[in-house]
């Protein structure tokens, strides 16, 4: 007799007894539904994680942060300046690992005024790199050029919001002019407006409301010349992260003059915290799915043993005409299996619709559940595992039976 | 073909022993048609287990085909089991949610041949029994004469050299019964070996040999042969 007849037979079997078999197969269903489901809820918040740290730079963006100086060079801090625009000359020329490398002057909530229309926003202070380092799009007009910079040129990209709170609609506003703090700027381009919706709301919307500036303007206007809050860089291959942090560190050594104020750190570690939440999201999945796994694979153990009960002289009759142990404990094994791969069946399908009714009584856009076929493969796996194991016992107390004391068996 | 000689089976019960066989020899030679009777508990069933290979003698050697049975482990037991001996049982036991044609098939699943016997194997010995016509049918659907025909068919359908049947008509009315019988006796005629245990001395007679069993022990033999 071989599995697949064994397959088949117990195929038969579960059909023969509907109610009992779908009894038995309830922990295997919920277990293989919730499995699948919560692999879907898990993937789709690990893509919007994945989502938003890509569209933040990725792991190429490496930053320069300002730290303590340590103990033993306390005495002679002073005679490091701190983050300046001379650091990011010396990267742009001596740190040949980075594509691009930009400053950030972060200039808070200025008032802005253009006609009668008054308005809020962040003013930061850039360079024409910050655009390629912070994965920033342009939808109308350009994003602030080199000669901006160096010339500190009164130039302004805006956000959607500033867009649509602060300027006639339907009209490219690039070539308008406004005032920020009392100076008056020229725009020269609009932003792509920046959507990532999650539980009813823009997540990323605080992007929409940024004005960027050149940055030597933003020193001028609101701090001293040379004072930067913030220096990126792009590396231009990530295989090479670590030389380019100490590329850096070097660099900056010489322009701080040999004290350690600051600190190079890449998104490594953010990435690793993305990936341990990812790691312990799927952890605590699979126990659940575990849980009712066995749960469920208890169930069909039940069944087995209730069947064999009933069928002892069916097992004398068998070995009688010839089944070996081996024979008695495949068949018992593979109707089994095909108990927990219908129950693994039902249990993706019902998983389909749980997602399918999840997704159409939630707003919009609130959950994103992403089924896919290595969740499927995985219950369906689960499925076929515990069939086995939850046979194992059963089909191995049917394949012992000794034939005569079966077949004399009442 | 079969040779059994000084079989010994014995039971534990507890702390005493039971020996249902207690110093059996017999021979079987290809074409006997052998009853054995005896009174109930005499060790007629266990002789027909240790023949069939379906249980191990405490002691004594069984001989099938030249070959000797003892030293076989289960699934060589079982395996030549399915290759050499057919049974019938009193009770028919036939699988109740087969049908006729699966049941007749049953020991061809086992029977590790190249060529396992086929639904026209099946049809052809459900024919030569009277019951080819039900081969679509469940055992219950079937009186009790024909479920035994069926069963013979399952006895038959691996062409054994031995068909071993215990007690095959005690669940039977009188009118099937001679019809079994007669149908036993007429695949004697054909050239099938049976063994036939029995109570009742008119299934005796119809056999050509028989022996006579009491406390485990052969007290009577007639082989005429
Ligand atoms: N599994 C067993 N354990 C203990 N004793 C057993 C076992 N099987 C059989 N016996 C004993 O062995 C003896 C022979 O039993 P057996 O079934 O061979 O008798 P039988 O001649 O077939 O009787 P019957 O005509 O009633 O079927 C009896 O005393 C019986 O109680
Ligand atoms: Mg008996």
């Amino acid at each position: 007799m071989n599995f697949f007849s064994g397959l088949l037979n117990g195929f038969q079997e579960a059909w023969e007894n509907k109610f009992r078999s779908l009894l038995s197969m309830m922990g295997i269903i919920l277990g293989v539904a919730s499995l699948v489901a919560m692999m879907g809820v898990a993937e789709g918040l690990i893509r919007d994680f994945r989502a938003i740290f890509e569209r933040s730079g990725g792991i190429e963006r490496v930053s320069i942060d300002q730290t303590k100086v340590p103990e033993w060079q306390k005495t002679r801090a002073s005679i490091s300046s701190k983050r300046t625009l001379r650091d990011l000359d010396a990267i742009l020329d001596n740190v040949t690992l980075a594509d691009y490398a930009t400053a950030q002057f972060n200039a808070n909530w200025k008032e802005m005024i253009y006609g009668n229309r008054k308005y809020w926003s962040q003013i930061t202070g850039v360079t024409t790199d910050y655009q390629p380092v912070f994965n920033v799009e342009v939808a109308d007009g350009r994003f602030i050029a080199d000669i901006d910079v160096h010339e500190a040129q009164r130039v302004a990209v805006i956000g959607t919001n500033v867009l649509e709170n602060m300027f006639p609609k339907d009209v490219s506003p690039v070539g308008l002019s406004f005032n920020i703090a009392g100076l008056p700027y020229r725009i020269v381009g609009v932003l792509k407006k920046q959507m990532y919706i999650r539980g009813g709301r823009n997540i990323l919307d605080r992007l929409n409301q940024v004005v960027y500036i050149p940055v030597t303007a933003a020193q001028s206007q609101f701090g001293k010349l040379d004072e930067v809050h913030g220096i990126y860089l792009k590396a231009n291959n990530v295989a090479y992260l670590s030389e380019l942090v100490s590329q850096t560190e070097n660099t900056l050594l010489a322009t701080h003059r040999g004290i350690h104020d600051i600190e190079v750190k890449t998104r490594e570690e953010d990435l690793i915290e993305l990936k341990k939440n990812e790691a312990g999201f799927k952890y605590s999945i699979g126990s659940l799915a575990i849980i009712s796994l066995i749960i469920g694979g208890i169930g069909i153990t039940n069944v087995m043993l209730a069947s064999i009960n009933e069928r002892i002289r069916e097992i004398g009759v068998r070995k009688a005409v010839g089944a070996r142990s081996s024979d008695v404990f495949l068949q018992f094994i593979a109707e089994s299996i095909s108990i927990s791969l219908i129950g693994g069946v039902l249990g993706i399908l019902f998983s389909f619709a749980l997602v399918n009714v999840v997704m159409s009584i939630m707003p919009p856009n609130t959950v994103n559940i992403i089924l896919t076929t290595e969740a499927f493969l995985l219950g369906f796996g689960a499925s076929v595992f515990t069939g086995v194991v939850s046979g194992i016992y059963p089909a191995f107390k049917a394949a012992k039976l000794d034939p005569i004391t079966a077949l004399r068996y009442e | 073909m079969l040779i059994l000689s000084k079989a010994v089976k014995e039971y534990k019960m507890g702390d005493s022993l039971v020996r249902a066989l207690n110093g059996v020899d017999l021979e079987i030679r290809k074409g006997d048609f052998l009853a054995i009777v005896g009174s109930s508990g005499s060790g007629k069933s266990t002789l027909m287990h240790a023949l069939g290979l379906m249980d191990t003698l405490t002691s004594g050697t069984l001989h099938v085909n030249e070959q000797e049975t003892s030293k076989l482990n289960s699934a060589q037991r079982a395996t030549l089991r399915s290759q050499e001996i057919g049974f019938v049982f009193q009770t028919f036991n036939l699988l109740p949610r087969l049908t006729i044609e699966n049941n007749v098939l049953l020991p061809a699943q086992y029977s590790r041949r190249a060529h396992p016997a086929k639904l026209p194997d099946a049809i052809a010995v459900l024919e030569r029994v009277g019951m080819a016509h039900r081969i679509g049918h469940k055992p219950n659907e079937l009186s009790g004469g024909e479920r035994q025909r069926v069963s013979i068919a399952r006895a038959l359908i691996n062409k054994p050299s031995l068909i071993l049947a215990d007690e095959p008509t005690g669940n039977l009315d009188s009118q099937n019964m001679v019809n079994i019988l007669k149908l036993f006796t007429d695949l004697n005629a054909e050239g099938q070996t049976i063994i036939i245990v029995t109570h009742d001395p008119d299934v005796a007679k119809n056999a050509r040999n028989f022996i006579r069993m009491r406390d485990g022990q052969i007290i009577e033999t007639d082989l005429k042969r």
